[in-house]
C-alpha cells in the first residue's frame, strides 16, 4: 500500500472544508405522515409541485407524485430505514434530474446517475439534464433518412431501421431480444472506428443483476463499452429507480442529441418498467384500469418514446427547442438523432395484450421475435411476415434498397408455398425454384449471435440470393459458402466493397460480385 | 371521501355556529383543550376509536371529564357521536384551530432554542414576524440542548434552521458525498 503522509491528509480535508457551504436559508418543510412500501405520505409542503425533489433528514431523496387536498404523495429513492412518522421533509426546488457527460461513456450508473461499477466518480464536465422532459416539438424535427446499420442481415435487408426511429423488439422470453439489441450496439464499434461514433445507451430496466453483469462484460469483450453507457436498475432496486430508468437512460441519450450527435438507445424492457410503475401507481393508491395498470400507462411509455428523434439541421432554429435545460443553452446544435430500441416481452406470443399493443402503437415498427422459429434454428428468430418499419427504404443505402427490395415479398410468397407443398410431392420447376431460393435466403439470413456483419457485405451476400446464384450450391453449405466468398471478397475485392458502402451500384460492382461468387462456388458444386 | 373534507366542514360549521353566539373565543378553548386531550391521552384515543364503545358510553365520558366545556362544544361532541365521525374528532379540532387562526389572522411559530433566550429577543422576533406577515404571531418557545447553538424557527411549513446541528450535519454531508 502507498504511503499516506498525514501532512497531505490534512491539507485535502481542509481543501475540502473550505468548500462547503452552510448558510442558513429559508426552507420549505413538511412532516412524514405515513412512510412504507418505498412511498411517503408527507403533511405540509403546500407549495411544492408535481416531479419535485424532496429530502429527508437521513439525506434520502424522494420525487413527489401525488399532489392531494391534504397530503403528497412521494416515492423513496432509497431505503425506507430510517425515515420515521414526524421527520421532517426539505423541498429542494429542483425537479428529478442527473448529470451527464461524456465522462460517462464506458459506465454503468444508476437511475440518478450515480457510478456503481467502482470505477470512481464520473469526471470531466457535466450537464444537469431532467429526468422527465418534454419531447421536442414539430418544428424541431425532420424526417429520419439515414441508416441506423444494426449488423443484422434479415433487419438491414428487410426492417431497416433510420437514426431517430423507434423500433420495438417483441417476442417471448429467450427468443433473442437483448441479443439484437446489444448486436446493435457492437455494431456500431465499426463507425466508432472510423470516427464518427453513435452513441449508445443500454437501459437495463428490472432485469437480474447476473444478467446485466453478463451483458457488460460482452460489450466489454468487443470493444463496444467505449462508446456506451449502461444504466441498471436491477430487479433489486426499488420500484420507482425502476420506472425512472428509462427516462434517466432518455436523459442521457438527449444530451448526445442536442449536442448534434446520433445516439442509441435500448429499453430492456418496456414490460417490466410498466409492473415497475402499476407498483408504484397502487401504493400510491391510483385507481387501477386494466390488468391493474393504471389509466396513464399509455402516457408513460408514449411520453418517453416520443423522445427519441432525428433534430432538424439548422442550429438556428434547433437552439429555441422548447424545454431545454439551462445546461444546454449555446450548446446546442442541430442534426442529432435518437434512436429507440424498446424491448417487450410477451407471454405465449400474446401480443394483443395491454402493454405490447400499447407500444406497438406507439413506435415507428416492430421486430416480431417467435419461439419456434428459434427452436428451429432460424436465429435471429425473426417473423418477417409481421415485423414492420414504418420508415422503410428512405434508412437504407441505395445498394441495398436495389438489392434487397422484393426480398421481403419474396420471402413471404416462399413460406406460402413451403406451407403448401407438405401436401404433395409433384411440383412444377417455377414452384421448386422459388422454394430453392426461398431456403437460401433462409440459410443467408442467418446469423450467430454478436457477430455483425457490415452493411456492403450484406449487400454482397444477399445480391447473389436474389439473383439465383446460390442454386446449385446444396442447402447445408450456403453459410460455409458465404464466409468464403466474403473472405475472397474481402481479399480481393476490397474496393468494390467500400463502393458499394459509398452507395454505388451498377455494373461495374455487381460484376465483381458475379465473377467472384463463380470462383469460389467451383468448390461447392458437386 | 376523505376525511380531510370532511372534517373542513364540521370544523366550518363549528366556527359558523360560535360566530353567530358570539362566543368563538370561549369555544375555541375548549376545542385546544379538546385537542390537546385527544393527541396526548391514549386512553380517550382508544375510546374514540373503539366500534365497541356504545355512543351513549362515550357521551358520558366526555360530560365527565369536560364538565366545564360550553354548549356549544358539548353538543358538536355529541354530534359527531351521532355521525359515527367521532374517531376523526382530533382532526376536527386541527382543522378548526386552522381556520381559527386564518379568521383573526393569527399565527404560530415555534422557535427552538439552544438555551433560554430573553423576553426581549423573542418580541423583538415577534414584532419582525408580525411586520411580515401582517398577523397576529404566537411565539413558542422550545429549548433543545441537541441544537449546540443557534435556533430553529418554524412557522407553517416554512423554516428557518440556523442551529449549529445542521451545519455540522450539513458538512458532514457535503464530505461525505
Amino acid at each position: 500500500m502507498a504511503q499516506v503522509k498525514p501532512d497531505e491528509i490534512s491539507a485535502i480535508l481542509r481543501q475540502q472544508l473550505a468548500g462547503v457551504t452552510s448558510a442558513a436559508e429559508l426552507e420549505e418543510v413538511g412532516t412524514v405522515l405515513q412512510v412504507g412500501d418505498g412511498i411517503a405520505r408527507i403533511y405540509g409542503l403546500t407549495q411544492v409541485q408535481a416531479g419535485e425533489l424532496v429530502e429527508f433528514n437521513n439525506g434520502v431523496q424522494a420525487v413527489v407524485l401525488n399532489l392531494e387536498e391534504d397530503n403528497v404523495g412521494a416515492v423513496l429513492f432509497g431505503d425506507s430505514e430510517g425515515i420515521k412518522e414526524g421527520d421532517s421533509v426539505k423541498r429542494t426546488r429542483r425537479i428529478a434530474s442527473i448529470q451527464v457527460g461524456e465522462g460517462m461513456l464506458g459506465r454503468v450508473v444508476d437511475t440518478l446517475g450515480r457510478p456503481i461499477d467502482g470505477k470512481g466518480p464520473i469526471t470531466g464536465e457535466l450537464f444537469e439534464m431532467p429526468i422527465e422532459r418534454k419531447a421536442p416539438g414539430v418544428i424541431f424535427r425532420q424526417p429520419v433518412h439515414e441508416p441506423m446499420q444494426t449488423g443484422i442481415k434479415a433487419i438491414d435487408a428487410m426492417i431497416p431501421i433510420g437514426r431517430g426511429q423507434r423500433e420495438l423488439i417483441i417476442g417471448d422470453r429467450q427468443t433473442g431480444k437483448t441479443t439484437i439489441a446489444l448486436d446493435t450496439i457492437i455494431n456500431q464499434k465499426e463507425f466508432f472506428d472510423r470516427g464518427e461514433p453513435v452513441f449508445c445507451i443500454y437501459v437495463a430496466c428490472g432485469q437480474k443483476a447476473s444478467t446485466v453483469a453478463g451483458i457488460v462484460s460482452t460489450l466489454e469483450k468487443y470493444g463496444a463499452m467505449q462508446y456506451t453507457v449502461v444504466v441498471a436498475a436491477p430487479a433489486s432496486v426499488p420500484a420507482p429507480m425502476q420506472f425512472f430508468a428509462p427516462m434517466a437512460g432518455a436523459a442521457i441519450g438527449e444530451y448526445f442529441r442536442d449536442t448534434g450527435r446520433p445516439a442509441l438507445i435500448a429499453y430492456d424492457d418496456l414490460s417490466k418498467q410498466a409492473v415497475a410503475y402499476r407498483e408504484v401507481s397502487l401504493l400510491l393508491r391510483r385507481p387501477p384500469g386494466r390488468e391493474a395498470y393504471p389509466g396513464d400507462v399509455f402516457y408513460l411509455h408514449s411520453r418517453l418514446l416520443e423522445r427519441a428523434c432525428k433534430l432538424n439541421y439548422n442550429d438556428d432554429i434547433v437552439a429555441n427547442m422548447n424545454d431545454l435545460p439551462d445546461s444546454l443553452k449555446g450548446k446546442v446544435k442541430g442534426g442529432g438523432s435518437l434512436t429507440a430500441l424498446p424491448i417487450i416481452e410477451t407471454q405465449g406470443g400474446d401480443v394483443s395484450a395491454y402493454i405490447p399493443t400499447n407500444v406497438i402503437s406507439i413506435t415507428d415498427g416492430q421486430i416480431f421475435l417467435e419461439s419456434n422459429l428459434f427452436n428451429s434454428g432460424i436465429r435471429p428468430a425473426i417473423n418477417v411476415g409481421i415485423s414492420v418499419s414504418r420508415v422503410g427504404g428512405n434508412a437504407q443505402i441505395k445498394p441495398m434498397k436495389k438489392v434487397a427490395g422484393t426480398l421481403k415479398l419474396d420471402q413471404a410468397q416462399y413460406r406460402e408455398l413451403e406451407a403448401f407443398s407438405k401436401f404433395g410431392s409433384d411440383l412444377d420447376a417455377a414452384t421448386k425454384a422459388v422454394l430453392d431460393k426461398g431456403a437460401r435466403n433462409v440459410e443467408i439470413l442467418k446469423q450467430p449471435n454478436f457477430s455483425p456483419v457490415s452493411v456492403e457485405k450484406q449487400v454482397a451476400i444477399i445480391y447473389l440470393g436474389m439473383k439465383g446464384l446460390l442454386m446449385d450450391v446444396p442447402l447445408n453449405k450456403v453459410r460455409e459458402f458465404e464466409s468464403d466468398f466474403l473472405m475472397a471478397m474481402e481479399t480481393r475485392a476490397g474496393k468494390t466493397l467500400d463502393e458499394l458502402r459509398a452507395g454505388k451500384y451498377d455494373d461495374a460492382q455487381t460484376d465483381v460480385l458475379e465473377q467472384i461468387a463463380k470462383e469460389v462456388k467451383a468448390k461447392y458444386v458437386a | 371521501m376523505s376525511a380531510h373534507r370532511f372534517a373542513v366542514r364540521y370544523a366550518q360549521s363549528l366556527i359558523d355556529i360560535a360566530t353567530e353566539m358570539n362566543q368563538l373565543d370561549a369555544v375555541f378553548n375548549d376545542v385546544q383543550e379538546l385537542h390537546e386531550a385527544l393527541t396526548t391521552s391514549e386512553d380517550l384515543y382508544n375510546l374514540f376509536h373503539s366500534p365497541i364503545v356504545s355512543g351513549d358510553k362515550k357521551m358520558d365520558v366526555v360530560a365527565a371529564v369536560f364538565p366545564h366545556f360550553s354548549p356549544i362544544i358539548a353538543k358538536f361532541v355529541q354530534l359527531a357521536i351521532h355521525k359515527r365521525r367521532e374517531a376523526h374528532l382530533d382532526e376536527f379540532c386541527a382543522q378548526f384551530i386552522e381556520l381559527y387562526h386564518e379568521l383573526k389572522k393569527t399565527g404560530v411559530a415555534t422557535l427552538t432554542v439552544s438555551s433560554d433566550v430573553s423576553s426581549d429577543v423573542v418580541n423583538k422576533l415577534k414584532g419582525t414576524l408580525e411586520q411580515q406577515t401582517g398577523k397576529t404571531i404566537q411565539v413558542d418557545v422550545t429549548v433543545d440542548p441537541s441544537l449546540i447553538s443557534g435556533y430553529i424557527l418554524q412557522m407553517g411549513d416554512r423554516r428557518i434552521d440556523a442551529s449549529v446541528s445542521r451545519q455540522l450535519n450539513d458538512i458532514r454531508k457535503q464530505l461525505l458525498a
